[in-house]
Formats: C-alpha cells, structure tokens, sequence
C-alpha cells in the first residue's frame, strides 16, 4: 500500500504539471481552433519531460540533491543566477495564475466573484504547506486531481467521429485561414507547458524530502512512468473534448468555464461536479508545486536549509521566500489582471529558459562520479541529446514567434 | 527585454486601421470573437435548461460571454473607419453586435434570476444571428443590402 501511495507523488506532479490552469485552458483552446492538428505537440512533451525528469528523479535518488543544487554547480554562480532569476520569474507567474484559477474554479460552484476568493486561497495555500505533511498534501491533492479523469469518460460519451480525430492527431497540417506562425507559437506553448521547469524542480525536491535512495529508483520510474503519461492523456482529453464540442461551431475557449463544458454536456450535473473538484485539486496542487518551488529554487542555489520536513525554525529563509511569493501572488491577482493571459505568457516565456534547467540534469545523469552505475544508457542520452537540440530552437524560436503572431491572437 | 516584450504585447495596443483592407480585417475578427461568445451562450443556455449544470455555472458562463461581447464591441467601436465603405461596414456590423450584446445580456438577467428553464427558448433568436454574423464574416465588405 505504501508503494501504491508513494506513485503520488507523480501524480501530483502530473497534475500540476500539465494539467494547471494554463494547460486546463491552453488544451482547450488549441482543440477548439486547431481541433486535433496539434496533438503531437502534447506527445512530443510528454516524452521529454518522462526522459528529463526520470533524470532528475534518479539524480536525486542517488545524490540527494535537488536540481538548482546542481544548476549552480555546472552552469556556475553567474550563468546559474540569470537561470534562476528566469526561472524564479515564471514560477511566480506561475503562482499568480494558479491562485487565481482555484479562485475562478470556486467562482464557477457560487457565482462570487473569483477576486475575493484569492487572499483566501492564497492564505489556504500558506497554511496547507505550513502544516501539512508532504506526504499527505501530495496524496490528497494527486488522488482529487484523479477527478480529471472524468474528462475522458466525457469523449467517450461525446460519441464522436474516432476516425476523424485520429485522422487529424495523425495527420497534423495547418487548418485553413490559420498561418503558420500562429500554429507554431501555439505548438511550442503546448510543449512549453508539458516540459514547464517547476515540474522537475518540484519533482525532485519532492524526492530528496521524501529521503529517496537508489532503493527508490524503481518508485521513481513508477512516478514518471505513470504520472506524466496520465497527464498527457488528460490534456488530449481536454483537446479532444474541445475538438469535438467547440470546433465545428468556431467558438474560441478563453475562459475556464468553457473547458468544463464539453463534460456537462456529455455527462450532466455529475460529470460538471467531478470536473470542477478535478480543476480545484489541479489549480490548487499547481499552487502549492509553484510556491514550494519558488522557496525550493532559491534555497538551493544560496545553499540554505530548505524543505518541509526540516523545522521552520531551521529553515526561515526557506519559508520567507515561500510566503513572499504567496503573498505577490495575492496582491497581483486581485487586479483583476486576466489569469488566463499570466499563464498563457508564463508557459510561453518557460519555453525560452528550458535548456538551461534541461542542460545540467543531462550533464549529471552523465557524469560516473555522481551516479556510479546508475549514469544513462545510450538509447535515454540519444533521446536526451535529441531533445536538447529541440528545447535550443524552441527557445530561440518563442520570442519571434510571440511578436510576430501578437501572442497567438 | 523578453518581459518587456511580452508586456508589449500582452497590452494589445488597438492599432488604426489605415487601409478598409485594414478595416475588412478587425471588422471580421471582431465578428469572429462575437460569434464565438453567441455560440458559447447558447451552448450555456442547454445545458442550463436541460438540467445538466448548476445555476451558477450557467450564470458565470453568461456573464463571461456578456462580458466578451461587450469588449469586442468597445474595441471595434474604438477604430477610426478610413472611409465610407468602411462606414458602410462599421454600421452593418453595428447592428449585429448590439443585437447580440442585448441578447447574451437578456439571458445573462434570466440566468441570475435563477429562471433557467426559459434559457432555451430566449437563446433562440442567437441562433438567425450566428448565421448572419457567420455570413459577414465570409463576406465583410458586402454593404448596402439591407443585410443588417
């Protein structure tokens, strides 16, 4: 049973990871403009954020180290501070978006305005990370998230054209009316938000707080095995329910509301509640992911005493910077400022810094004094060099891209 | 600089149309956006009628699609038509966007009233108006029909 619960972990990181408020809405709108012509972006980074983060997860199963430990430590203390002033940058952003998306997901049971939701979920986020144990807040939120699986049942009772939808996810082409800019933009968003940094940063802090050893690599492959495929299958699900519902109408999603509705109209007020719980354990695990990481990333790069299990006492510095970025978080949300937009931006902006989180988890994994024999095999370092060539033109391609097509619009 | 550039255009400055090609275009855009939000309000209106979500669901969805209405009206109504053909073209869309501004609204209004079961019925006149917005789209700069 223990092994069983220990695959949360991934799960939880599958959750946030992918299938956040900006993945919940970016799936949803990339089906209903493109319907499934983008769905190999979805697979191509679910692939290398298994490939990538099975390394960081084995890395730190191994060294007992995080990967900003390791970040500064190949790319040196200036190269490793421009990367963490990149990364710690988005995963604010992140943060931002993902408060306000638990606070929209309350919005859509009571018709409150989400604005007053968020210093209580900001305050509910503090308190869940200050309390509760790590195990048991990466259990509870991985299991609810498990709620999303609901979308898939909605396809499924969608009924639609499976001939047709796989034509389209097989046979990718830019649709009529679209340019070819806009279409890349929106596939390097997809795969800039299945391979978003936060995921390997929380993911292997994660497995130094729950004191992972070599004995554990096993349980690390379950985790990155599981979990990110689950992830991926959710957001197609996403895709799919948007492809079906939404494109043929020519309707745009660009709020959260619409992604539910392909699930209520499939599966009624049932489907609806399993739906809005699921965006409520996504948008508040991704909360909590982002926060940790926030305090995770800069900890590890100054060498301060961080993580839950060690006493707040012992790790002040730690949990100042966790509670300053909820705290940002809180203030910038309520200005009403589109959450939609400040994901949309940090997905599409993590996408430009991803090779410099990729590239030292790669170095390491290689490197014998480290690993011992646990260093990668040719087939995962042929896979690894591939996508680090990707992640290079991804991340020269985004900025063009975003100017040259207005963000997408 | 790579923030600076993202707030840029994060911003959407309404840039002027210069040309009526110029025009032609944001005119078609902005029926697209309005299209997309009659259709989004009409799906809310079913599934708001039939039983198969929650009132405030129904009532937050409408509000959003009200609500992207109205932008995309304000927006269009911001840009300086160059000439009189764009005239022609800002009052035939005019009056499609202030008929589907009313409508979302009405629903919007019967939605909060908890009034639901009549959603259905009061969305149907979006459905006449999907098809006309849908046939500007194709063809904006078709004036001086009476289309409108």
């Amino acid at each position: 049973m223990k092994k069983v619960f220990g695959v949360t972990l991934g799960i939880l990181t599958a959750m946030g990871g992918f299938v956040d408020i900006g993945d919940l809405v970016a799936n949803s709108a990339t089906g209903a403009r493109y319907g499934m012509s983008l769905a190999w972006a979805v697979v191509l980074g679910v692939v290398g954020i298994i490939v990538f983060a099975e390394m960081a997860g084995r890395v730190a199963s191994v060294t007992q180290r995080a990967v900003f430990d390791l970040v500064r430590e190949r790319l040196g203390a200036r190269a490793g501070l421009v990367n963490l002033g990149a990364s710690f940058f988005i995963t604010v952003l992140t943060l931002i978006a993902e408060v306000a998306g638990v606070a929209l997901s309350f919005q859509l049971v009571s018709d409150v305005n989400y604005l007053l939701f968020i210093p209580l979920v900001g305050f509910a986020v503090w308190l869940v990370i200050w309390r509760v144990k790590f195990t048991t807040l990466e259990t509870v939120f991985g299991l609810m998230g498990l709620a999303m699986i609901v979308t898939i049942v909605a396809i499924v009772q969608l009924h639609p054209d499976w001939s047709s939808l796989w034509h389209h996810a097989s046979h990718p082409s830019v649709p009529p009316g679209e340019g070819r800019p806009t279409y890349f933009y929106f596939a390097i968003a997809l795969f800039g938000a299945a391979m978003t940094p936060y995921e390997v940063f929380f993911f292997s802090s994660g497995a130094v707080e729950e004191k992972w050893t070599r004995s554990d690599l096993v349980l690390n492959k379950a985790n990155v095995y599981l979990g990110f495929p689950l992830g991926g299958l959710l957001s197609l699900s996403l895709m799919a329910g948007a492809a079906v519902v939404f494109h043929p109408l020519g309707v745009g999603v660009d709020f959260l509301s619409q992604v539910a509705l392909p699930t209520s109209l499939a599966l009624g007020k049932v489907g609806l509640a399993f739906v809005i719980v699921g965006f409520v354990a996504c948008t508040f695990g991704a909360a909590l992911e982002t926060a940790l990481s926030c305090g995770y990333t800069m900890s590890q790069y100054f060498g301060w005493q961080w993580g839950k299990l060690v006493r707040p006492r012992e790790a002040a510095r730690f949990h100042l910077v966790v509670v300053s970025s909820i705290v940002v978080a809180i203030v910038v949300g309520v200005t009403a400022i589109d959450p939609i937009k400040v994901t949309e931006y940090s997905i599409v902006l993590s996408a430009a810094a991803l090779p410099l989180t990729y590239f030292p988890i790669l170095v390491v994994a290689n490197d014998a004094n480290y690993m011992g024999d646990d260093v990668n095999g040719p087939v995962r370092n042929a896979i690894a060099t591939f996508y680090m060539v990707l992640l290079t033109v991804v991340a020269a391609a985004t900025i063009p891209l975003m100017i040259a097509t207005k963000a997408g619009s | 600089m790579i923030v600076g550039v993202a707030l840029l255009i994060g911003l959407h400055p309404i840039s002027p149309a210069r040309t009526l090609d110029d025009y032609e275009h944001k005119a078609k855009d902005t029926a697209q956006s309005v299209l997309s939000s009659i259709e989004t309000a009409r799906l809310a209106a079913r599934v708001g009628t039939r039983g198969d979500a929650f009132g405030p669901y129904v009532s937050v969805m409408l509000s959003e699609s009200d609500t992207a209405v109205t932008k995309a009206q304000g927006v269009f109504d911001s840009v300086q038509p160059p000439d009189r053909h764009a005239d022609a073209i800002r009052t035939r869309l005019g009056v499609l966007l202030n008929r589907a501004s009313d409508g979302v609204a009405r629903l919007r209004i019967t939605a909060r009233r908890g009034q639901l079961d009549r959603l259905e019925r009061q969305a149907r006149p979006l459905e006449h108006l999907a098809t006309r917005l849908q046939r500007f789209i194709e063809d904006p700069g078709q004036v001086g029909t009476g289309a409108a």
